[in-house]
């Protein structure tokens, strides 16, 4: 019983359960619930749950970063651009992603060192990423080698699909994280950075590691989402930022920071997936679509907030309370 | 004492930022500071003089306010304002005004009930009713817009003022009514400053902070709605998503312009300088011919460097 | 060898804060430090506790020289400054809230193990066990006034700096609580205890320091000197500390004026009643957070809507705006959450209840502020430049200035020094005087039964767990019959242990 409560009471559940129900939906909806469908899907959408997993850190120490859809296209277009230059795709991936941590390095430096806003320096920042980006690639365009996209649909040891491999590093790297004492002390951070400091924590390191672990999860977006494309965008992460921080808070993550874990991250992410692929094969027309997805993404936030919301809650109990009495 | 106090002007940045590149603009190209070209930058600088003054407004009210929808609300209007189309010319502008007021305000709304009510996070329900809004632009115009700017909304743009184009004219007069008569005179300006300062002791007080708060959105949504009738008014023709880069561009240019992001406190002509510099450096980065990107870039270092400057967190240890 | 402090200084912009403060501290000795509000006691604290630097004099512990870079750096030399305001992470549970500060780890990662171990035993001291593994948010105040001590106990303090004990602790709380301290003493830890409970500093320390506007005026051993002698010393001038014990008029008749019959208390579940009668002055008491609050402010019509009888006529009060126009005003203890606006000038702070929800001019600022003797240079600047004491005669003044009927005050002195105290009871008591009517919290007993001396009808209301235990009127109001009701006897000990445990519901 206390089990059921405390998985009831965990923070990701509400955002699990959706996730789970519109899975359920969408089985209905297209005909049963396939492996194949499974892995399409999280092959086009492991990009999106990188994105919320880097964005949560960031939130989790009251913090945020709408830079990252940035980053993701940075990425992206130095991947194809040096594989048109002649580079092995190995190299474009690495020399991207170390592109994507230096982003992430600066965004920590300016936040954490220079204790600027994170909300505004990373604007500031995604400016100038989203720059380098168009700068580097005008137009959409060039190709990468198609290897890279049979990589990224194989498995790992036969068993395990690349694009949740990608997804389990982040996942892994956080873990161990939180369970060193840097873990504690961030949630500490993220609730009160005065009290933070009083009880000696290192605040500056601390927005440093979540912001380059933010940029990180960006860089591995960016793989995750040229792997799946095989094509260059310099656009191509635009909206990636909004629609994190929106899984995020629907995946119980509260924006004034210390509450929520990075399975919020993930399976808002993957909720809000699930429900635009569901608008997606409902055969809708294009423009109908991108409004029905804003329509989504507000009664999904506003949901997840009002049912986190502890004062409306205790009125419930309270109601059903009553009733017994 | 008195020279300090004269240091710490709010806007002494803005102002100073915006002569040195008025300088700069000018040793780089030689017709920068011509009457054409300083009427063009007044001309930017209006429209996003008003998308900042419903930001200014916005932020003043505290609690995290943030108006992330400005822009997706701009593109809106400067879609669907041009389609009122009633009889003549001049009837269907006089009417396209308070439509695009109207269309604004009521999206503000929304994004007040939302934060005041329903208790979203005004970052999120603003951005996430940024693409509701633009999602809705979208459907009504099946992605095809296809715009027709009346010579009368294109008039507010060309028709001269003495030296000035008449918009930017009618911009720094309201500018100045809205700050003296609005917000620090009336009532309804004083109540948000300490609304926006601290809502609990406002609240007990018998201020009503909720309806307030409220309001600064419906206002923000207004203004921003009017700008993007400017906007298309200026611009010629209309485009999807034309106007979303101001959002941000209002959030820079109200802290360039001195006002903190934690509320109470703040100024609409600080916004407008903050605008001016930030349209100063569009413009002498598009004289100089750079390439879109290396345009953004360049932008978002100065952006960075202004923030390092001018909007630093105090320091934990003192 | 102990610690000792030479001619440390700090500045705050223009505003100093502490200036050529001296100081001599033996091992294991108990060290009251007494002061008002600005005094410079709690910047004290910080700088020793490296949260703040200092601008010049030395701090020597052991004869050693001492300069710490972050409370971090402190921390390692077991220097430990715990206080209300800086301590606590409610999205934390109470062991990790413990051991945040020094996590036991193995390898490189949290020992979960030996963390909840730690707090185990250190709570065990404080028969607290039963905390572990609840959130701190959802502990009442006196507990986590105990977890709060037992995360500077855990990281074992060579000093221990205590600033501001404002919970109320249980009667068996402050045993503990003293010994825990003499436990440290007989270690030869230093401790440095700042707050304003004349009572627990009696109790618990043996030599006292007094600093007054930045610097250190003497120190004295505590059993020297009386109460009123040190209260002199800290205000400057000598006054008396209030005593209106038999002072108070007998059986006055009352002319009621507000009735109310049915107040909630909301977390408790209960429902009170009250009269109030013209010109009278009611003070509330009672252990915090025993329903004083809720009682209050329900008056205000804060606590979902309320039926009042004014004058005779029944009038509804669904929120403070309608409390207003009845003529009803707030003063709120706690300044900062409640009260001031401090990005906003004086005169914005004096004119937002009359000019802007009572929408009456307010022809002279200057004039009120002068009326209440707030020291300040002029109205437009920052109420913030004000000391705290001046800040709260500004809030008062804003509320007075529209001359309310009913004045209802929670703890309305909380953290002023003594002289803005009393320029305060004098503004309340004026206001019944004309016919008007206050009710006020305080947790100080003695504030209660001064303020009640000074009018012609008063009494003295105590609360205990969401009811009214006792009313006390004339000669019966002084300190004695106050703590008794805030305790009844009846109830005790059983169940005030088990509430110590349950955690009053805050």
């Amino acid at each position: 019983m206390t089990k059921v409560k405390k998985v009831m009471g965990w923070s990701a559940f509400p955002s699990l359960l959706l996730f789970l129900i519109f899975l359920g939906i969408n089985g209905i909806i297209t005909g049963g619930l396939s492996l194949s469908f499974f892995r399409s899907f999280i092959a086009t959408n492991a990009a999106a749950i990188c994105v919320a997993i880097g964005v949560t850190a960031t939130i989790l120490v009251a913090g945020t970063d709408i830079s990252l859809g940035s980053i993701v296209s940075l990425v992206n277009v130095v991947i194809v651009t040096l594989c048109e230059k002649g580079f092995s795709v190995t190299a474009a991936v690495l020399i991207a992603v170390g592109c994507a941590i230096l982003c992430g390095m600066l965004n920590g430096f300016i936040i954490g060192v220079m204790r600027v806003n994170p909300l505004l320096t990373t604007f500031a920042t995604s400016t100038a990423f989203a720059g380098i980006a168009l700068w580097i690639l005008p137009y959409p365009g060039g190709s990468i080698d198609f290897s890279f996209a049979d990589w990224y649909s194989s498995n790992l040891l036969g068993v395990i699909p690349m694009p949740i491999v990608m997804i389990l590093v982040l996942v892994i790297i956080w873990i161990i994280v939180m369970s060193m004492p840097a873990g504690l002390q961030l949630f500490a951070l993220g609730k009160d950075v005065k009290k933070a400091y009083a009880s000696g924590v290192n605040v500056v390191a601390l927005r440093f590691f979540v912001h380059t672990f933010a940029g990180l999860a960006a860089g591995i977006a960016g793989v995750c989402i040229s792997a799946n494309t095989c094509a260059g965008s310099p656009s191509i992460g635009a909206t990636m930022s909004m629609n994190s921080i929106a899984a995020a808070v629907i995946g119980g993550v509260s924006l004034n920071g210390g509450i929520g874990n990075i399975w919020g991250g993930i399976f808002g992410a993957a909720f809000l997936s699930i429900l635009i692929s569901i608008v997606v094969s409902a055969n809708l027309s294009s423009f109908v679509q991108s409004f029905i997805q804003g329509l989504i993404l507000l009664i999904g936030v506003v949901f997840s907030i009002i049912a986190a919301d502890k004062e409306l809650k205790a009125k419930i109990k309270s109601i059903f309370k009553g009733g017994v009495k | 004492m008195e020279k300090a106090k004269k240091l710490n002007n709010p806007y002494l940045p803005a102002i100073v930022g915006s002569i040195a590149l008025m300088i700069l603009g000018q040793a780089l190209s030689s017709g920068f500071l011509s009457m054409n070209n300083i009427s063009s930058i007044l001309m930017t600088t209006s429209i996003l003089t008003m998308a900042s003054i419903g930001q200014a407004a916005v932020i003043i009210s505290g609690d995290s306010g943030l108006d992330m929808s400005i822009g997706a609300i701009m593109s809106m209007t400067a879609l669907f304002g041009p389609m009122v189309a009633v009889g003549s010319g001049a009837l269907s502008f006089a009417l396209m005004v308070p439509a695009t007021i109207l269309m604004g305000a009521a999206v503000g709304l929304l994004n007040g009930i939302g934060v005041q009510v329903l208790k979203v996070v005004p970052l999120v329900m603003t951005l996430i009713m940024s693409s509701v809004v633009n999602g809705f632009s979208i459907l009504v115009t099946k992605g095809q817009p296809s715009v027709t700017v009346s010579p009368e909304l294109q008039s507010i743009s060309k028709t001269l003022v003495g030296p000035l184009r008449i918009l930017p004219t009618v911009i720094i007069i309201l500018l100045v009514l809205l700050e003296v008569f609005f917000l620090r005179k009336s009532k309804y300006g004083r109540s948000l400053f300490l609304a926006g300062n601290n809502r609990n002791a406002a609240n007990l007080c018998g201020i009503n902070s909720k309806f307030i708060i409220i309001l600064a959105y419906v206002f923000a949504g207004a203004v921003a709605g009017l700008a993007g009738l400017m906007l298309v008014g200026y611009a010629g023709t209309a485009q999807m998503n034309m106007a979303n880069s101001y959002t941000m561009l209002s959030v820079a240019a109200v802290v360039i312009g001195g006002t903190k992001l934690t509320g109470g406190k703040g100024t609409f002509i600080g916004g407008a300088l903050g605008a001016l510099v930030l349209i100063l450096i569009t413009n002498i980065l598009q004289a100089m011919n750079m390439a879109a990107g290396l345009r953004s870039l360049i932008q978002g270092i100065i952006l960075v460097a202004i923030l390092m400057v001018n909007s630093r967190a105090p320091k934990l240890r003192q | 060898m102990g610690l000792a402090f030479r001619n440390i200084s700090k500045r705050y912009g223009a505003v100093v804060a502490i200036k050529q403060a001296q100081m001599e501290i033996e091992e294991g000795e108990v060290r009251a430090i007494l002061g008002g509000n600005g005094s410079g006691k709690s910047t004290l604290a910080k700088v020793i506790g490296g949260l703040i630097s200092r601008d010049n004099g030395e701090i020597l512990f052991q004869g050693k020289v001492i300069d710490f870079k972050s409370p971090k750096d402190a921390k390692k030399h077991h220097v430990i400054m715990t206080s209300q305001e800086l301590s606590l992470f409610g999205n934390l549970t109470v062991e990790e809230n413990i051991c945040i500060c020094d996590v036991p780890v193995r390898g490189r990662f949290t020992d979960r193990k030996r963390l909840k171990q730690k707090a185990f035993e250190i709570l065990k001291k404080m028969k607290l066990e039963s905390l572990i593994g609840k959130k701190v948010e959802e502990l009442a105040a006196n507990q986590q006034y105990m977890v709060e001590l037992a995360k500077a106990l855990v990281q074992e303090p060579k000093i221990l700096v205590i600033d501001e004990i404002t919970s109320a602790l249980y009667r068996e709380d402050v045993e503990i609580v003293d010994e825990i301290i003499r436990d440290l003493k007989s270690q030869g830890c230093i401790v440095l205890f700042i707050s304003h409970r004349m009572v627990e500093l009696y109790a618990m320390c043996d030599t006292v320091t007094i600093m007054r506007n930045g610097e250190t005026l003497g120190t004295y051993q505590m059993k020297e000197k009386s109460e009123d002698e040190l209260l002199s010393l800290m205000v400057g001038t000598r006054i008396e500390s209030y005593h209106g014990e038999g002072r108070h008029h007998q059986n006055v008749e009352r002319d009621v004026f507000i009735r109310a019959p049915h107040i909630p208390i909301p977390t408790y579940g209960t429902v009170e009643s009250l009269e109030i009668g013209k010109g009278e002055i009611i003070g509330v008491a009672g252990l915090q957070g025993h329903g004083q609050t809720d009682l209050v402010r329900a008056l205000y019509g804060v606590r979902g809507g309320i039926d009042i009888e004014i004058d005779g006529k029944i009038q509804k009060i669904h929120n403070a705006k309608q409390a207003v126009s009845r003529g009803f005003a707030f003063i709120s203890g706690d300044r900062e959450k409640d009260g001031t606006f401090q990005e906003r000038s004086l005169s914005e702070n004096i004119a937002v209840v009359q000019e802007l929800v009572k929408h009456n001019k307010l022809d002279n600022p200057k004039e009120v502020l002068d009326d209440f003797h707030v020291r300040y240079d002029n109205p437009g600047e920052l109420i913030t430049s004000l000391s705290g004491g001046n800040q709260q005669k500004v809030v008062v003044g804003r509320w007075l200035c529209t001359k309310p009927r009913l004045l209802l005050a929670d703890d309305p002195t909380k953290g002023i020094d003594v002289k803005a105290r009393t320029d305060l009871h004098q503004v309340f008591a004026g206001l019944a005087k004309e016919g008007n009517a206050v009710i006020m919290i305080s947790s100080d007993d003695d504030e209660l039964v001064s303020i009640t001396s000074m009018v012609d009808t008063s009494r003295v209301i105590v609360m205990y767990e969401g009811r009214i235990s006792a009313v006390l009127e004339g000669d019966a109001i002084n300190r004695e019959n106050i703590s008794a009701a805030s305790m009844p006897v009846n109830s005790m000990p059983q169940k005030d242990i088990e509430n110590r445990e349950a955690g009053a519901k805050v």
